[in-house]
C-alpha cells in the first residue's frame, strides 16, 4: 500500500470518527493507528496528516451544506484572528491531537513485544 | 502438494533506531494531554476548544442550521394534533394549529429554534444566574437582580397564576415546545454563544417566561426617585430639588387629551441654591433627607434621548377613512433582537400578528383581524423606599413598625459558577413591602408593583388581549395588567381608537407623592390602595381625532392633580408628534411610517433660538461669531448628512455641565443628576437666576454668559473631536450611529456604527452610545382588510452565520417598513412560502 493510499484511509477513518464521536473520535482512532503501525517511524506523522486531511474534507462537506465562509467569517471575528487562521487553527489542532495520541500509544505499544500488525516496510528503515 | 507451515516465531524486538524516543513519547503526552484539556474544558479566557472546533459537531456545524429547510418535520409531546408552520419571505413563521395549547408548543419550539441561546442567557440575566456562565465577574449584577427581588417574585407569581386560565396554561404549553426543542438536540445543533460560554443547552421551565417579564418589568419601571431627590436635596434644598424634579412637567403635552390645541408650558421660577426659599420648610414627617447620607449620588436621569412613541388616527383624519395606528417601542437593542416576530392561527379562536419576547407566550403588540395595538412605557412611579430601623445594623433579623418588632423574611441567595462551585451566598431580607437592601449606611427597603402577584395576571391579559375584536373587548382585556404600567394605544376596524395607561397606581398617604424616602417604622406610610381603572388616565374616540403617547406625562395636572409619577422626560417627542397630527387631517400609512424618523425637534427651535440671541448679545467675540454663523446655517433637521446638529448637541452638553455645577459632587467621584430640559425651558426666562452663575469662577455670569459661553466651547471641542466644519467629519452619520451590540457584547457579532437619522429627543431618538433606539416599528392600517407595515433592527435568526441574522438592519436604519404577511389559511401563502414545518404528535 503505499503511503498516499494508506494516509487517504487514514484520514477517511478519522473523519468518520469525528462524525461519529466527535473530536474525541480523533486521539482514539489515532491511537489505535498508532499501536497498529507501531513498527512504523512515520506512523504519528500520518496521522497528524490525516487528521489535517480529514478534517479539512469535513469543513468541506460542512460548505455544502450551509454559508460556511460566513461562519468562519464570524467565528474569526470573534477570537480575532484573520479567517484563514481559523481553519488553519482547527486543522493543526486536529493534527496535534491524532500526532501526540499516535505517538504516544506508539510508544506504549512498542515496550509491549508483540508483532506489529502493520510492519514497516520502507526500505530506508 | 501442501506447504510447510511458516514459522510463527514472534518477531524481534524492533531495533532500538526504530523505537520512539521515550523524549518525544513524553513531550506527545504532554502535548495530548493538553489537547485534551483545552478540548474539554476552559483555559482561561478561551472556550473548550472541542465544541467551536470540531469540523462535524463543533461551531462550524452552525453552517448546516443557518438557513431553514425547505420541508422539516419534528414530534413534540404533549401536541393534540399536527401543527403546520410556514416561514414566509421574512423567514417570520406563520403557526396553523388546531388549539390553543398547540400554538403556543408550537411558536416555543419555533422560538427556541431561532433564539435558544438568547432566551436562555436573559432568563439567566432576569433570574440573577449570570455567575453560572460568567463566575464572580457577574456578581454584583446579580446580586441586583437578587437584592431587588426580582426571582423571589417570579416564584410567587407562578405559584399564584391561576392554572385554569389562558396565561398559565400558555405559559406551559408554551415551555413544553421549547423544552421539546432542546430535548431534539444534537451536541452538533448547540448554539454558537452557548458553545462559547461552555454551557449545554439547559432544560426551561415554565418560571423563566415570568423571569423575562420580571425583567422587562425591572427595565420600565424600576425608580429611585427618592434617592435622587433625597441626594439632591442636601445639596440645594428641599424646594430647590422639588423644583429641579418636578412632579408635573413644565410643558404639558399630556396624553389624555386636555382640550388644548398645542403644548402649554407651565413654567415656575425656579427657587435659587441653598436659599432659604430653596431649603424649603419641611414637616417633620418630611425630614427624610437626614435619613440618607449624602456621600451616594444617585443614578444619572434617564436622558431626554431615550423613550418609545405610539399614535392613532380616526378615520375622519386619515386619507383612506380607515383608522391608523402606528407604534415603536424604544429599547436597548441588541442582537439578537429583543423581539421575534410570529403568526399565530387558531381557526375560530384566535389569529394575531405581531412581536413576541423569546421565552415568553404571546404576542406582545400587533393586530388581529380586527384590532391593532401597541405600547409604550408610562414610566409611572411605582417603587417606593421605606428607610427601615432594623435590631442589628450589620445582622438585622426584625424591624420596627408601630412601636413594635417585627421578623424580617430571611432567603438565603447561593451564587453558582460555572462548574456548580459556590461563588457567594448572600442573605436576603424582607419586610412586609418588600426587599430590604443596605444603602450608604442605611437600611432601606422597597415596595414595587413589579414584586407584586396580582389575581389576574399579565400573561392572561396578553392571551386575552389577542381576541380582542373591538377597542372596548380590548380595554376589558386589559383591566388586570398591573406592572410595567404601559400606556395602551389600540384601533380597532369599525374606527375607534383608544389609550389608556394601564397598570397598578399607588394611593399614597399624606401628600399622595411617591419621589420622597417615607418612614418605614410607621404603617401609615403605606400604600392605601391603588386607583380604580375608570380613573386610569385614558381617552376614547377624542374629539381631536387623534391620539399620541410618546412617555410624556399622562394626565394634565390642572385635570387630575393626583400624583402618579415625577420627572417626566421633557415631552418633546409628544409635542412634536401632536403637531405633526394636528396639522395633517389626511394622514396616510406613509406619513406615519415618515414620522417614526421625522428630522425635526421642538427642543432644538427652542435652544438654537437661544443660542443665537445670546451670541447676538456678544458682537466683539470672533469665536462666538462663528458658531453662531455656523449654527444659522443649519436647517434643524437630524437627517444622516447634515453637519451642524453635532455643534448644536455639543453646545447643549456644554450648556447643562455648567448649568448644574451645583449637582456635582466631589471630582472624579460621582455621577451628575442632570435635570431634564424642561427645567431648562424654565431657567431661560430667568435671565438673572443664581443657577447660571459658574460657581468657579469669581464673576457673577447669567443666562447669556453661559450659552455663549456654551456655544464657544462647543465649536472648539467640534472642531477638536471631528475637524473643521466642512471637513466631512462633522456629518451626523459618522458622529451620531446606532450600535447594537450582541447580547454577550462580542464586537464581531454586533451591528455597530449604524447611521441614522435621528437625535436627542426626535421621534427617533438615540442616546450618545447609541445603544438604544426603536426596537420594532409597525404601522397598521385598519381596513377592510388589515395592512401592516413594519421591522426591526436585526433578524429572525440568533445565528451569525444566517442571512436572517441582520437582514433587516439595512431597511431600519433608512427608516423604511416591510409589508407584513396576514394570510388567513396556510394557502396564500404558497408563493412566498421559505420553509415549512411541521410539527406532529410525538408517539408515546
Amino acid at each position: 500500500m503505499t503511503a498516499a493510499l494508506r494516509i487517504a484511509l487514514l484520514a477517511l477513518a478519522l473523519a468518520l470518527a469525528t462524525l461519529v464521536a466527535g473530536w474525541w473520535g480523533v486521539p482514539v482512532a489515532a491511537a489505535a493507528w498508532g499501536v497498529m503501525a507501531r513498527g512504523r517511524a512515520a506512523a504519528a506523522r500520518e496521522a497528524a496528516l490525516a487528521a489535517a486531511i480529514g478534517w479539512a474534507l469535513l469543513l468541506a462537506w460542512q460548505a455544502t451544506r450551509g454559508p460556511l465562509g460566513a461562519l468562519a467569517s464570524r467565528l474569526a471575528g470573534v477570537f480575532g484572528v484573520p479567517t484563514p487562521a481559523l481553519i488553519l487553527i482547527t486543522l493543526l489542532w486536529g493534527a496535534l491531537l491524532a500526532w501526540s495520541a499516535a505517538a504516544v500509544a506508539r510508544y506504549a505499544a512498542s515496550i509491549v513485544r508483540q508483532p506489529a500488525p502493520i510492519p514497516d516496510t520502507d526500505p530506508r528503515h | 502438494m501442501s506447504r510447510a507451515p511458516v514459522s510463527r516465531a514472534p518477531r524481534p524486538a524492533p531495533p532500538s533506531s526504530m523505537r520512539p524516543s521515550p523524549l518525544a513519547a513524553a513531550l506527545a503526552a504532554v502535548l495530548l494531554a493538553l489537547g485534551l484539556y483545552a478540548g474539554a474544558r476552559r483555559v482561561g479566557p478561551l472556550p473548550p476548544l472541542g465544541p467551536l472546533l470540531d469540523p462535524a459537531n463543533g461551531a462550524w456545524a452552525l453552517a448546516a442550521t443557518a438557513e431553514l429547510p425547505r420541508e422539516e418535520r419534528a414530534d413534540i409531546p404533549g401536541l393534540g394534533a399536527s401543527v403546520r408552520v410556514i416561514y414566509d419571505d421574512r423567514a417570520v413563521p406563520h403557526i396553523f394549529a388546531a388549539t390553543e395549547s398547540d400554538a403556543w408548543r408550537a411558536l416555543g419550539w419555533v422560538v427556541a429554534r431561532d433564539r435558544l441561546a438568547q432566551m436562555e442567557i436573559q432568563t439567566l440575566a432576569a433570574s440573577g444566574r449570570l455567575t453560572e456562565i460568567a463566575g464572580a465577574r457577574a456578581l454584583s449584577a446579580d446580586r441586583e437582580m437578587r437584592g431587588l427581588g426580582l426571582p423571589r417574585a417570579a416564584e410567587r407569581k407562578l405559584a399564584a397564576l391561576d392554572t385554569s386560565g389562558p396565561g398559565a396554561r400558555a405559559v406551559r404549553a408554551y415551555a413544553d415546545g421549547v423544552s421539546a426543542y432542546i430535548a431534539s438536540l444534537r451536541p452538533r445543533d448547540w448554539p454558537l454563544e452557548l458553545r462559547l460560554l461552555g454551557r449545554r443547552p439547559s432544560r426551561w421551565e415554565p418560571i423563566n417566561s415570568i423571569h423575562l417579564i420580571n425583567r422587562m418589568g425591572w427595565t420600565l419601571a424600576y425608580g429611585d426617585d427618592e434617592l435622587r431627590h433625597a441626594w439632591a436635596e442636601r445639596r440645594v434644598g428641599r424646594a430647590a430639588a422639588d423644583a429641579l424634579y418636578p412632579v408635573d412637567s413644565p410643558i404639558q403635552e399630556p396624553i389624555q387629551p386636555n382640550g388644548e390645541r398645542g403644548p402649554r408650558l407651565d413654567l415656575v421660577r425656579l427657587p435659587a441654591p441653598g436659599s432659604e426659599e430653596a431649603r424649603g420648610a419641611g414637616s417633620g414627617e418630611r425630614e427624610t433627607s437626614a435619613l440618607l447620607p449624602a456621600s451616594r449620588s444617585p443614578f444619572p436621569l434617564p436622558p431626554d434621548a431615550l423613550g418609545s412613541n405610539n399614535w392613532a388616527v380616526a378615520p375622519r383624519r386619515s386619507a383612506s377613512g380607515h383608522a391608523l395606528l402606528a407604534g415603536d417601542p424604544h429599547l436597548e437593542l441588541t442582537l439578537p433582537s429583543i423581539w421575534y416576530e410570529a403568526h399565530v392561527v387558531v381557526p375560530g379562536v384566535l389569529d394575531v400578528y405581531g412581536v413576541t419576547i423569546p421565552g415568553a407566550p404571546g404576542i406582545i403588540m400587533g393586530f388581529n383581524r380586527d384590532v391593532a395595538w401597541t405600547f409604550t412605557n408610562t414610566q409611572s412611579d411605582v417603587a417606593d423606599w421605606y428607610a427601615e430601623t432594623v435590631d442589628d445594623e450589620s445582622h438585622p433579623t426584625r424591624y420596627r413598625l408601630d412601636g413594635a418588632w417585627r421578623p424580617l423574611e430571611l432567603r438565603v441567595e447561593r451564587y453558582r459558577g460555572p462548574r456548580g462551585e459556590t461563588v457567594a451566598v448572600d442573605t436576603m431580607r424582607y419586610t412586609h413591602r418588600g426587599p430590604l437592601v443596605r444603602t450608604d449606611g442605611r437600611w432601606v427597603s422597597l415596595r414595587w408593583t413589579v414584586l407584586e402577584s396580582s389575581g389576574a395576571s399579565e400573561a392572561d391579559a396578553l392571551i386575552r388581549m389577542e381576541r380582542a375584536r373591538s377597542v372596548e373587548e380590548y380595554r376589558r382585556a386589559t383591566e388586570g395588567w398591573a406592572a410595567p404600567a404601559q400606556n395602551m394605544l389600540v384601533a380597532d376596524r369599525a374606527g375607534s381608537i383608544a389609550i389608556r395607561s394601564t397598570g397598578r397606581f399607588p394611593i399614597r398617604p399624606g401628600d399622595g407623592r411617591g419621589d420622597l424616602l417615607r418612614d418605614g417604622s410607621r404603617s401609615e406610610e403605606d400604600w392605601t390602595g391603588s386607583w380604580p381603572l375608570a380613573e386610569y388616565p385614558q381617552a376614547v374616540n377624542p374629539a381631536q381625532g387623534f391620539l399620541a403617547s410618546a412617555n410624556q406625562q399622562p394626565v394634565d395636572p390642572r385635570v387630575d392633580p393626583r400624583y402618579i409619577g415625577t420627572n417626566w422626560v421633557a415631552p418633546w417627542r409628544a409635542v412634536r408628534i401632536n403637531e405633526l397630527l394636528r396639522a395633517d387631517s389626511a394622514v396616510t400609512p406613509d406619513d406615519m411610517r415618515r414620522w417614526q424618523t421625522d428630522p425635526l425637534s421642538p427642543r432644538e427651535r427652542i435652544f438654537r433660538h437661544a443660542f443665537l440671541d445670546a451670541a447676538r448679545a456678544r458682537p466683539g467675540d470672533s469665536t462666538l461669531a462663528r458658531a453662531a454663523s455656523l449654527l444659522s446655517q443649519w436647517d434643524g433637521r437630524y437627517t444622516k448628512e447634515n453637519d451642524r446638529a453635532v455643534l448644536f448637541e455639543l453646545a447643549m452638553d456644554e450648556l447643562r455641565r455648567r448649568l448644574w455645577d451645583e449637582l456635582r459632587g466631589p471630582p472624579g467621584g460621582e455621577h451628575v443628576a442632570y435635570p431634564g430640559d424642561g427645567v431648562v425651558v424654565e431657567l431661560l426666562r430667568d435671565s438673572e437666576s443664581a443657577w447660571w452663575d459658574d460657581r468657579a469662577t469669581r464673576a457673577r455670569e447669567t443666562r447669556d454668559d453661559i450659552l455663549a459661553a456654551s456655544l464657544r466651547d462647543a465649536l472648539a471641542l467640534a472642531i477638536r473631536e471631528h475637524g473643521p466644519p466642512d471637513g466631512g467629519g462633522w456629518r451626523w452619520e459618522r458622529v451620531r450611529h446606532d450600535n447594537i451590540n450582541h447580547i454577550l457584547r462580542i464586537p464581531a457579532l454586533s451591528a455597530r456604527d449604524i447611521p441614522v437619522q435621528g437625535g436627542p429627543s426626535l421621534l427617533n431618538p438615540s442616546s450618545g452610545s447609541g445603544v438604544h433606539g426603536a426596537s420594532w416599528r409597525m404601522v397598521v392600517e385598519l381596513g377592510p382588510e388589515m395592512r401592516a407595515w413594519g421591522t426591526y433592527p436585526g433578524g429572525q435568526s440568533g445565528n451569525p452565520a444566517s442571512s436572517r441574522y441582520t437582514d433587516r438592519l439595512a431597511k431600519w436604519s433608512a427608516g423604511t417598513l416591510d409589508t407584513l404577511r396576514f394570510p388567513r389559511a396556510a394557502a396564500e401563502l404558497s408563493t412566498r412560502a421559505t420553509s415549512t414545518l411541521t410539527l406532529a404528535p410525538a408517539r408515546p
